[in-house]
């Protein structure tokens, strides 16, 4: 008995050595770069730990502001921590979705250890191990997005609920965690607060002995939310749900195809039942789950989807074997990722959005590890189960390593801001020459140049307009011309900087080869991302020829 | 017709009838006849649809008539058969031809991977086997794939696609998604007591896999799933007729 424990705990802390070492591996180096968000959040924890202001000068706010699409900032206070010790990098900007990523195998473990389950700790390391591996739990936790740390908070939070059936003072703890969960990503807003209740509802004769302990709990969520229910009364607080809900009526009226023919209180609702359920129910799509990745190129892993197609026939037959134990309150939960999971993201109208389905995903996986444990229960010897092991391993270990480590870095490196890397580093060595940097055709270039630069946070803050601050949550103007030391971000304007001497850089919507020869500009580098396609072109002016005479302004 | 089924179960599979035979058939038909799938493959192809159509009834036959599971093999054999023929209809003029010639631009990306994985991959990537597979048979593999799990995509029966659509295919409607719900219940169904349908597992693995071979572009879509589709949404609807049943009787 003591023997089976040592060995469990030996191959539990394996599955977490090799879940690190996934997640850390040439953390800094792939992805190439920082996407936007990344950057904003990392930038903003740097301003935080800096001056105790973000980006704007707005002290510890509920939303960083950041390109008028409010990110929710409990992501950036954690990264304060790592920041703080290892200084602005890529590194330390993803080392909370890496720690988040690792507390969600332990939790994994754990629900199986204090489960009611046969061969519990078996299907606790299978699980574990199946998170530690699952493509959408590696890429999640090798990015800085606040939705892998709030399915960490609330993994831990389930955690908290199914003891809660033990310890029934647990569940005021739970729904703390759930509310706190909620501070981390837009989608645990809703899934914190239908995870206890459903659970509640579900072993009511349980719970309905102890109403004060549940009412304790519902009230102790309401206040840890309670910022953010005050937010609401503010414009940006919904701008998300305003940009990428479809239930607007204005929504309708353009996209409602065959039903705007029907009366709008007709076809209205109709049209939101159908955005729902096709949402909803491509959640659960074989194609989309194991096989076509996620149509946001700088949230999918080329030719990899959030499983491996071999996952695929554990993930049937675990369903059949969790129905066999539907009665048990670890299945319960895990019907309830099932169930609750896919909300958040079939109430938005991006199709497939992994970011806003993970706990939907993570019950996926644990489901996957029920079928792949049956799969080996009906293999006759153990140098099979061990061969079949070793074969999976090596398939997934395969593809993975190709789909990410090859094709996602470099083929989509232009996404993370890889060129702008190498321009913040050409601006660094030229520091004496002023840059100009088109803002028009990337998102946000400004905060790359921020992010790469590490620039002082003081100065980013000295230019946010007048008045802003009184406004943070409501003005919903994007500033995105601002200055980062010699790099000036704005739109290239032809008449005055053509007769100054300075480097222009743009990609080639916004300067044309034949621009900048209409102009007298002199190529002086091209900045190629990792696939060596041209991504930005940097220009010199020359005023000397172009504005002497008659062709000055 | 009721008195040439019932002559049919007594003198040539000397049977007894099963219950409510008739009531499950009436179902059947409905759920067959009730979609715009079926007359748009019925305009597409005649042939085509008849086979389907015995197919259905085959399987039909089989997942109601438990006595008659015993003769599974020759089940097995007869829906090959019919399958076979189904298929060469269907894949002499709509075969997926871009599964064997590859388009520029799928050369251009093959090509560029061409390098990125040969510096990443090393001998692993440049050994022969390795190279033979990659240029002649990884884009052939990845589209027919793609097909496949075109085919397992329940948004394709439902909403047309909607929201992952197609590039470049216009998607025909096949169900309304009012008999969503019968779909879901009956797939459920399915996976929790597969071991009582294993019949209808294997034709839908095997037509799956034929599936993988027709051109995403085929206007009515993969119709060798459409017998499948149809008991999956039988299956539903007599698995939730009783709970309707006792919920009024509450």
């Amino acid at each position: 008995m003591k023997s089976k424990k040592v060995l469990t705990i030996v191959l539990f802390a394996l599955i977490l050595g090799a879940a690190s070492f996934i997640r850390l591996y040439k953390l800094g180096q792939v992805p190439a770069g920082v996407y936007t968000d990344e950057a904003s959040l990392g930038y903003n924890a740097y301003s935080i730990l800096l001056t105790g202001k973000d980006e704007f000068g707005k002290s510890w706010p509920i939303y960083f502001r950041a390109f008028s699409t409010f990110q929710d900032s409990l992501y950036g206070y954690f990264s304060i921590i790592p920041i703080y010790f290892l200084g602005l990098s890529i590194f330390s900007t993803r080392l909370v979705s890496v720690i988040s990523g690792l507390i969600v195998i332990m939790v994994t473990f754990l629900l199986f250890y204090y489960s009611d389950l046969k061969n519990k700790l078996c299907l606790g390391l299978l699980s574990s191990l199946m998170v530690a591996l699952a493509p959408w739990a590696i890429y999640q936790s090798r990015v800085a997005v606040g939705s892998n740390l709030g399915l960490a908070i609330t993994a831990v939070g389930i955690l908290f609920l199914i003891l809660s059936l033990k310890k029934r003072w647990f569940f005021a703890v739970a729904c703390a965690i759930f509310g706190i969960a909620s501070y981390a990503y837009a989608g645990q807003r809703i899934t914190g607060i239908l995870f206890p209740a459903v659970f509640v509802f579900i072993n009511r004769k349980i719970f309905l002995k102890s109403k004060k302990l549940v009412a304790t709990g519902f009230a102790l969520l309401v206040i840890v939310m309670l910022p953010q229910f005050t937010a609401l009364q503010h414009v940006g607080s919904l701008i998300r749900y305003q940009t990428q809900g479809y239930t607007q009526e204005s929504t309708f009226l353009k996209y409602g195809g065959s039903l705007d023919k029907l009366p709008v209180f007709l076809g209205w609702p109709l049209y939101i039942a159908r955005q729902f359920t096709s949402q909803y129910l491509s959640d659960f799509s074989p194609r989309s789950l194991f096989f076509e990745p996620e149509p946001q190129l700088f949230r999918s892993i080329p030719d990899l989807s959030v499983f491996y197609i071999w996952m695929i026939i554990p993930f049937f037959i675990g369903f059949a074997q969790l129905w066999e134990e539907k009665s048990k309150p670890l299945i319960q939960i895990i019907f309830l990722l099932l169930i609750i999971g896919p909300i958040p993201e079939a109430v938005t109208g991006d199709p497939f959005y992994t970011l806003r389905m993970l706990p939907l995903l993570w019950g996926m996986t644990l489901m996957i590890a029920f079928g792949l444990k049956s799969i080996f229960d009906a293999v006759k010897f153990n140098y099979r189960k061990i061969l079949l092991a070793a074969f999976l391993l090596l398939i997934s270990g395969f593809n993975f390593y190709v789909c990410y480590f090859i094709f996602l870095k470099y083929e989509r490196s232009v996404y993370f801001g890889y060129p702008f890397q190498v321009l913040a580093q050409m601006t660094e060595e030229n520091k004496n020459q002023p840059f100009v940097l088109d803002s028009e055709t990337f998102d946000a270039p400004y905060i790359w140049m921020a992010f790469y630069k590490k620039y002082d946070p003081v100065k980013l803050q000295a230019q946010t307009p007048l008045g802003l601050l009184n406004h943070y949550y409501d003005d919903l103007t994007y500033y995105k011309y601002k200055v980062i030391g010699n790099v000036d971000v704005r739109k290239v304007s032809w008449g005055v900087d053509q007769c100054k001497d300075e480097y222009i850089v743009g990609d080639i919507q916004a300067i044309s080869s034949a621009q900048a020869e209409a102009h007298d500009f002199t190529l002086v580098k091209e900045i190629k991302d990792l696939n060596n396609n041209t991504v930005l072109w940097v220009y010199h002016t020359n005023p000397q020829l172009k504005c002497s005479g008659n062709n000055g302004i | 017709m009721q008195i040439y089924i019932d002559w049919v179960y007594r003198n040539v599979m000397r049977l007894p009838k099963p219950r409510n035979f008739y009531k499950k058939c009436l179902y059947l038909l409905i759920l067959t006849l009730a979609n715009y799938w079926i007359w748009q493959i019925l305009l597409s192809n005649l042939v085509i649809s008849i086979v389907l159509l015995i197919i259905e009834f085959g399987i039909f036959v089989l997942i109601t008539l438990k006595e008659l599971r015993k003769h599974w093999r020759d089940a097995i054999l007869i829906s090959v058969l019919l399958l076979t023929m189904a298929c060469g209809f269907i894949l002499r003029n709509k075969f997926d031809k871009t599964l064997l010639t590859n388009s520029p631009t799928e050369i251009n990306v093959l090509n560029e991977r061409h390098g990125i994985l040969a510096n990443g991959l090393g001998i692993i990537f440049t050994n022969r086997y390795a190279q033979h597979y990659y240029l002649d048979f990884n884009l052939g593999a990845g589209k027919y794939l793609r097909n496949v799990f075109y085919t397992l995509d329940p948004n394709l029966y439902f909403f047309q696609s909607h929201p992952r659509e197609k590039a470049g295919i216009v998607e025909t409607n096949k169900y309304s998604p009012f008999v969503l719900p019968l779909f879901v219940i009956g797939i459920l169904f399915l996976i929790i007591y597969y071991r009582q349908y294993l019949f209808l597992i294997a034709y839908f693995l095997f037509a799956l896999v034929l599936t993988g071979f027709l051109s995403p572009a085929y206007n009515p879509g993969p119709v060798l799933m459409f017998p499948f589709m149809n008991i999956v949404l039988y299956l539903g609807l007599t698995a939730s007729i009783p709970k309707i049943k006792l919920l009024f009787k509450k």
